[in-house]
């Protein structure tokens, strides 16, 4: 299949470079721009893209499938079409997992989408040995300045840029704040204040926490993040470098999982719910089933969507809080070592100059304001002053206080590395499994 | 039906010879007239080649590049660790294979399909041939009834899959019921408990399927001749002699296809269970073909590739062998075997 697709492929690629004499200036460019690397924004003008009037077809993947985010990308595409009439812009809007699953058929086919959906990380590196995304370094140095140096970092490999984000954030626990004043508890600042607060709510017949434990990447949260708190920066770097995960503190991590589960603290059929559902995670605290929720920055939006709220307006029903996770008495690491991610868009092989150039546009200050605004934390700094939510703007502080940023642990390792912790999750949370032999089957699969 | 069951004895030891023939006797005449095709091809010249080379050569290639292609494929890149994006240059021989059989969640699914074939065999079956004798007999309303039975069916897995989760999700339309009749109690963690979500997904099955199994055995009862149940009534046989010596024989052949299409519908699950529960909780539903899935998702394209030989070299051999074993009878003089 791959070697016949090849040679589709090299016809459609010698079609695609008469055509596209725009993007053909690009790419010599970017030759240029590698032998003389000192000069590097000159050459990035050089590939700034020509405007011939030649048709550029841009096709763009992203995974916003929820309103407001499907109608603001829109608005983008139409405003830079607008401005540079040549230019088309393909949209092709998906839920996540369809996502994976479509790009790894594409790729399979050799049809490569010029930017889509990205986390950096593993999957990021993965794309840049095989050849399939390019270096854009030259081409984006103007914009990338004014972009978040964490978030920025995300899409490198080597110290080479692959991708923009356009969005980062942090996993910390969203609660609902009348459940809490019912049952008497406060945010929790330590996992022995948490582990307490979780049987103060369940004496007050509360459901603590929501958990989709069936997809499990949620479930994955917790383990991981205790990781981050127990084995602090300098071991988590230490895991990435040899891959083994049987260490005292991933063992203790695992080991608080299981105190946590032993109290029994999530929904009920939380093992077979998924994050997105009616009777999965984001359903259950949106029907206040639920008192906390460990999640990224989008859990509120997704919450919005389960309440069948499509206005960014109107807020939930209740009150939603925010705290970070707890720190872990005796852990190396400290409360400002963040548990994250973001969203970027990778631009594919062949993608043309254009491509590179509409990211810059959909992450200047303006359309990053309008991000922040309906859908998420900018990485544009300038646009930090649109995020008028207090709980957002909390993330977005924690974000910028942290003195280390975890990527999550199913994107920083390869798919593989990543599946098998998130197994291993979820068998931590099913009580099927010591920590000990958690930590030594993610060691197997990952070669430490 | 024309002759040849009229002279079947009703024993049972007479039965294997008389039950093929009715069924193969409609067939045989399309290939018997071997001759005729022979001096056809005389008569019409080179004709007849440009039409078998023209007719077959579209079929032979989508055939060649969609299946045959595809499988070769597979079983190249099951012989190598890739990650369906580097080059192909890591061989590993039969290391994939290997760390199929070893893989305890792997065994688990292969478990969980056996489990699945022997209930399919023990209680669907079974249940779907209860119904069909109920429906051939004259009650009031039965083609109301067939209809229903039969309608699950028509139902996509995918919708099915949906739609049954929403009715076993806790404190879903299920549990709100059985606390309504006071059976609050019994509730489970249908989809969510490892020791239960495999039976659920049985009963989903088996609501889906009976039904068209049910519509098979109700064809095959209504093709014997009710002068034999007469006859068999005559000479004094009561009703359930009359459906094991009579009816269960002359059912033989529809039975054994019924058999054969549940064991492979259950070595193949896939869609209801993947959009039911993914194979969760912990793997406790998992199928051969979900964690095939897996795999793919993992990026483990080589290793995957060994595991869909393997599911492929497993539904091969059981086809083979069911077809040789049980159902050779039944084919014999229709050309398939």
């Amino acid at each position: 299949m791959k070697h016949h697709h090849r040679s589709i492929r090299r016809i459609a690629a010698a079609v695609a470079a008469l055509s596209l004499v725009a993007a053909a200036c690009g790419d010599a460019a970017d030759a240029t721009a590698d032998a003389t690397a000192e000069d590097a924004s000159a050459s990035a003008e050089a590939s700034a893209p020509a405007e011939t009037g030649e048709p550029v077809e841009i096709d763009w993947w992203h995974i916003q499938n929820n309103e407001p985010g499907v109608s603001d990308w829109q608005a983008m595409a139409d405003a830079y079409t607008a401005e540079h009439p040549n230019v088309t812009i393909n949209i092709t809007v998906m839920e996540n997992e369809a996502f994976k699953a479509a790009l790894q058929t594409n790729i399979q086919s050799g049809d490569i989408p010029d930017l889509f959906q990205s986390w950096g990380g593993g999957g990021l590196r993965d794309q840049v040995a095989a050849g399939i995304v390019r270096d854009i370094s030259a081409e984006a140095a103007p914009f990338l300045g004014d972009l978040g140096p964490a978030a920025v970092g995300l899409y490198q490999v080597e110290g080479k840029q692959y991708g923009v984000p356009f969005d980062a954030g942090m996993v910390g626990i969203w609660y609902n704040k009348e459940l809490f004043a019912q049952a008497g508890v406060e945010p929790p600042a330590t996992w022995d204040d948490l582990l307490a607060a979780v049987q103060t709510l369940k004496d007050a017949g509360i459901t603590p926490i929501a958990v989709g434990a069936g997809d499990k990447w949620p479930a994955h949260f917790w383990y991981s993040y205790l990781m981050v708190r127990e084995c602090g920066a300098a071991e988590m770097t230490a895991i990435a470098a040899d891959n083994n995960f049987s260490r005292d503190c991933v063992i203790e991590a695992g080991r608080k999982v299981a105190d946590l589960v032993a109290l029994e603290p999530f929904q009920e059929g939380f093992l077979g719910a998924g994050w997105d559902a009616p009777d999965g995670e984001s359903g259950t605290m949106a029907s206040q089933g639920a008192a906390m929720d460990l999640m990224g920055q989008w859990a509120p939006g997704a919450f919005r969507a389960q309440a069948g709220i499509t206005d960014a307006a109107t807020p939930l029903e209740w009150e939603i809080g925010w705290f970070p996770f707890p720190s872990v008495d005796g852990g190396a690491g400290g409360p400002t070592d963040a548990f994250g991610g973001g969203n970027g868009f990778a631009v594919g092989k062949d993608a043309p100059a254009e491509a590179v150039d509409f990211l810059g546009f959909i992450t200047n200050a303006e359309n990053q304001r309008t991000w922040a605004r309906n859908s998420g934390l900018p990485v544009n700094t300038e646009a930090g002053d649109a995020v008028a939510d207090p709980n957002m703007q909390a993330v977005l502080e924690g974000l910028n206080t942290s003195t280390f940023l975890q990527l999550y642990l199913d994107q920083y390792f390869t798919a593989e590395v990543g599946a098998v912790v998130n197994d291993q999750t979820a068998l931590l949370f099913a009580g099927e499994i010591s920590p000990e032999d958690a930590a030594a089957a993610i060691t197997t699969v990952a070669g430490g | 039906m024309t002759t040849s069951p009229i002279t079947t004895p009703i024993t049972a030891s007479g039965s294997p010879s008389g039950a093929p023939a009715g069924g193969a006797a409609p067939t045989t005449s399309g290939f018997t007239p071997a001759p005729s095709t022979r001096s056809g091809g005389h008569r019409l010249g080179r004709a007849p080649w440009v039409t078998i080379v023209g007719f077959l050569t579209p079929a032979l290639l989508l055939y060649t590049v969609f299946v045959l292609y595809p499988i070769v494929q597979s079983t190249r890149y099951s012989l190598y660790d890739w990650n369906g994006l580097e080059e192909l240059d890591d061989f590993v021989g039969i290391d994939n294979f290997r760390r199929a059989f070893s893989d305890d969640l792997f065994m688990d699914a292969l478990r969980h399909n056996a489990i699945l074939i022997v209930l399919s065999l023990a209680l669907q079956l079974p249940v779907a041939l209860a119904l069909a004798n109920l429906l051939n007999s004259r009650i009031r309303g039965r083609a109301v009834m067939r209809t229903l039975f039969f309608a699950p069916y028509v139902l996509s897995e995918v919708v099915t899959g949906v739609v049954w989760r929403q009715i076993l999700r806790p404190d879903g339309m299920l549990d709100q019921i059985m606390d309504g009749v006071g059976l609050g109690g019994a509730t489970q963690g249908w989809l969510s408990d490892p020791n239960v979500v495999l039976y659920s997904l049985f009963f989903i099955i088996s609501w889906k399927y009976f039904g068209f199994h049910m519509v098979l055995m109700l064809a095959g009862l209504q093709q014997i001749p009710k002068e034999l149940n007469e006859a068999a009534s005559i000479d004094g046989a009561g009703a359930w002699q009359r459906f094991r010596y009579v009816t269960l024989p002359l059912l033989g052949p529809t039975l054994r296809v019924s058999v054969f299409l549940s064991i492979i519908g259950a070595l193949q699950l896939f869609d209801m269970v993947w959009v039911t529960t993914k194979g969760g909780p912990i793997g406790s539903s998992s199928t051969m073909a979900t964690y095939l899935y897996d795999q793919f998702r993992k990026s483990l394209f080589g290793y995957a590739s060994a595991v869909s030989i393997v599911i492929f070299s497993l539904s091969l051999v059981v086809a083979l062998l069911y077809q040789r074993l049980a159902l050779r009878r039944d084919l014999k003089g229709t050309g398939l075997v």
